[in-house]
Formats: C-alpha cells, sequence, structure tokens
C-alpha cells in the first residue's frame, strides 16, 4: 500500500514496530531452546564417557580375574629329559649288528624291511 | 663291527643274491625236503617215512587195530657241492666293475644245475617203474597232462603236490596247445612264455631235463617221490681265522646255502665261494610217471 500522509506512515511505522517486537521475542524462545539443547547434548556426550571409561576398568578387572583362575589351575613345572636315542634313527651299523643277532630264519624279513638303510650296493 | 672286505658288507650281497637262488633253484619246490638250519657233517643222513594207505575197517564190533606201515626213507648228506671264484690284486685293480661280485650269479647257476642235475639222475626206469607215458613232442599237450594226472591218482597220490618238470621242447608244446585255444587274446602267460598249472601240475622247464641215456622228457610226479634234503655247515674253524661266513636261507624253499668270503695274504687273491651241503633220494616210486620220447 503507499503511504500518502503522514497518519498512514505513522500507522505502518507502529506496525512494523510491533512486528520486530514480536520477532525478537522469537527469537529469544529460540535462543533459549537452543541452548538447553546444547545442554542436553553435552550431558549425554559426558554419560557416554563415563560409560566407556567403566567399562574399561571393567574389561581390566575381568583379565585380571581371569589370570588368577589360570595361574590357580596351572600345573607346577617339571623338567623335561631329552632322549636323544628315541628321536635318532638307527644307523646302518646299528642295523647290521641287529641283523646279525637275529636267528637265521629270520634275518631276510627283517633285511627287506630295512633295504634301504642296509643296502649299499 | 661287521667285516668289510672289498668294502661291500658280505651279508648284504648273500641277500642281494637271494633273488637269482630262488630263481635257479625254483623247480626243488616240487620236491620234497628236508631242509634244516642246524649244522650238519658230511656223510649224516636224515631219515624220512611215509606211511602205507591203509583201507577203511568195520567198528561195528568193536576197535580192533590195524597194523600199518611205514616205508623209511634215509636221505644221506653225502654231497657238499659249490663254486669257488678270486681274483688277484692286480686284477681287482686293473678292472672298473667289481670282479668279485659279478660271478655269484653265475655260480648260483652252476650250484643249481649240479643240486637238479643229481634229483634228475634218479628219474630212470629202475627207480620209477610205472608204464611211461610214451609220446613225441608235437603230442604232447595238456589232454597228455590230463591222463598223467589220472593215473597218479589211481597210483593213490595225493592231489596236492604235484608236479611235472619237463625239457624245453615239450614244454614248449603245451605253450601251444593252451595258446591257440585255450587264452585267447593277448595275456601275460603269452607275453612271458609260462604255462599256468594244468591239471592239477605245477609245470617247470628246465634245460637240464635230459634223456638219462632213456628217452626221457619229462616226469610227472607227486612231491614224495623225490627226496632231497640240506643242512648248514660248519663254519666254526673258518671264522676263528678270520674267513667271513654268511650263511643264508632260499625265501619260500628254506634251502640253506653258505657264502664265504676271505683273503689269501700269500696269492694276493681275494676269494668267495658258494656251497651246499646236501642228499637226495628217490622216495615213493610209484608216485612218479616218466615221460619218454618215442
Amino acid at each position: 500500500m503507499e503511504l500518502t500522509t503522514l497518519t498512514q506512515a505513522v500507522d505502518a511505522l507502529a506496525v512494523a514496530q510491533s512486528r520486530i517486537s514480536s520477532l525478537e521475542a522469537d527469537l529469544v524462545a529460540a535462543n533459549a531452546l537452543l541452548e538447553e539443547q546444547a545442554a542436553n547434548f553435552k550431558f549425554r556426550i559426558d554419560e557416554l564417557v563415563a560409560a566407556h571409561e567403566a567399562t574399561k576398568v571393567e574389561a581390566k578387572v575381568s583379565e585380571m580375574q581371569v589370570t588368577e583362575v589360570l595361574a590357580s589351575v596351572g600345573v607346577a613345572p617339571v623338567d623335561i629329559a631329552l632322549e636323544p636315542s628315541a628321536s635318532k634313527p638307527a644307523s646302518r651299523e646299528d642295523l647290521w649288528a641287529e641283523y646279525r643277532a637275529l636267528p637265521l630264519e629270520q634275518r631276510n624279513a627283517f633285511y627287506i624291511t630295512h633295504k634301504s638303510t642296509l643296502k649299499s650296493i | 663291527m661287521s667285516n668289510t672286505i672289498a668294502g661291500v658288507n658280505l651279508a648284504e650281497i648273500a641277500q642281494e643274491s637271494l633273488s637269482a637262488l630262488q630263481s635257479v633253484f625254483a623247480p626243488l619246490n616240487g620236491v620234497a625236503t628236508d631242509f634244516s638250519t642246524d649244522i650238519s657233517a658230511r656223510g649224516e643222513s636224515v631219515t624220512t617215512r611215509f606211511p602205507s594207505n591203509p583201507t577203511a575197517q568195520n567198528l561195528a564190533s568193536g576197535y580192533t587195530r590195524t597194523d600199518v606201515t611205514t616205508t623209511a626213507k634215509t636221505v644221506t648228506l653225502n654231497t657238499f657241492y659249490g663254486f669257488v671264484w678270486g681274483f688277484n690284486d692286480l686284477e681287482r685293480s686293473k678292472s672298473a666293475i667289481m670282479l668279485n661280485d659279478l660271478f655269484i650269479q653265475p655260480a648260483a647257476t652252476a650250484l643249481g644245475r649240479k643240486v637238479f642235475g643229481d634229483l634228475w639222475n634218479l628219474v630212470t626206469a629202475a627207480n620209477f617203474a610205472n608204464t611211461p607215458l610214451d609220446v613225441s613232442a608235437a603230442d604232447f599237450s595238456r589232454n597228455s597232462l590230463i591222463d598223467l594226472s589220472a593215473d597218479l591218482t589211481i597210483a593213490g597220490a595225493p592231489s596236492e603236490g604235484r608236479a611235472i618238470i619237463t625239457n624245453p621242447t615239450y614244454y614248449g608244446s603245451i605253450l601251444k596247445t593252451l595258446n591257440s585255444a585255450e587264452f585267447p587274446g593277448f595275456i601275460a602267460q603269452k607275453s612271458d612264455a609260462t604255462v599256468p598249472r594244468v591239471a592239477k601240475f605245477d609245470v617247470y622247464e628246465t634245460d637240464l631235463a635230459d634223456a638219462n641215456a632213456e628217452d626221457l622228457a619229462a616226469f610227472a610226479f607227486h612231491k614224495n617221490a623225490l627226496l632231497m634234503a640240506a643242512r648248514r655247515v660248519d663254519s666254526t674253524g673258518a671264522t676263528q681265522v678270520g674267513v667271513e661266513v654268511e650263511d643264508m636261507i632260499i625265501p619260500g624253499l628254506n634251502l640253506p646255502v653258505q657264502m664265504r668270503r676271505w683273503y689269501n695274504p700269500a696269492s694276493g687273491e681275494l676269494l668267495y665261494s658258494l656251497g651246499v651241503l646236501y642228499g637226495v633220494s628217490v622216495g615213493r616210486g610209484d608216485f612218479g610217471i616218466r615221460v619218454t620220447t618215442p
């Protein structure tokens, strides 16, 4: 609407000022809400951090408990007696000595069994 | 520590020789044998007894003993044969091959021929009086073996343990009759020229099956018809002076064979020997039938 008189201008100014006051009130309310939400968000983050820290502590405690349980069920260490003769294969000389100690009737089978070691020709 | 003259254990040489000995002495599988690793001296004897064929009796009236007879057959260990070979230091040094080892197979063959020859010399009309089968080589076929088997059964020979030893010509005749009609196709028996068991006989071929001056071509028998005994030779004295001695048992046959090796410092010779102490004899003369050439 085109303002042609002073009265119209004053009225328009009053309306505008009222509108501005209303918007300012809305802005204040919005800012208040924003601050409230921010506070709530920060609180939630703090809660999560605290919960994480608590979980780490619990895991540490459980690990210590498991270690204690494992240690309690272990057996006392014993000395390992090494037996080199058990793992070492019989030499060609040993097998021939064993062959000669056998009765004649058993020598053929013994030779066939150990031929890969006994045979040299 | 085992002796290793010439660098190789004599026991190993002996073991590696067994397959050759087993092949050479294969026909002895058809003969009744008394082999033992017991030590015996030449001239000692081994006695085998064969029971008579009893007849069943009526037991309804009680148990009355029937006299039985056994036939004793004595085999005298009167043959100690073998082969000795050797090479001096110079000969062995100049040769790129193991000369001594090279002659183990020929020595085994020579020994086998001697043993078999002694057995075959027992196959005469005087020892085996059954009517011979007089047939030419060309007519000697599977039917001939069937006839021989029937004759042995009539003579009372058990069905198990029968063999026939033939000369190469008669063996070839049987082989031809089998190959032509009875074994169609190309089979192992044809490629190896072997005759399987026929009419209850294990069939052996050898060029040592000579005529024996009686036109002998083959001999069908139960194993009790021919006997062979063998024992180990005492080697105590030999080992005491450093001779290597290795006694072997031929697999399957259990024939004891002795191998020796020693070095003669005076002659510079490394010597080997292969020997068997044995004896042969006729067993049941009625359990063998000769095959003669007309």
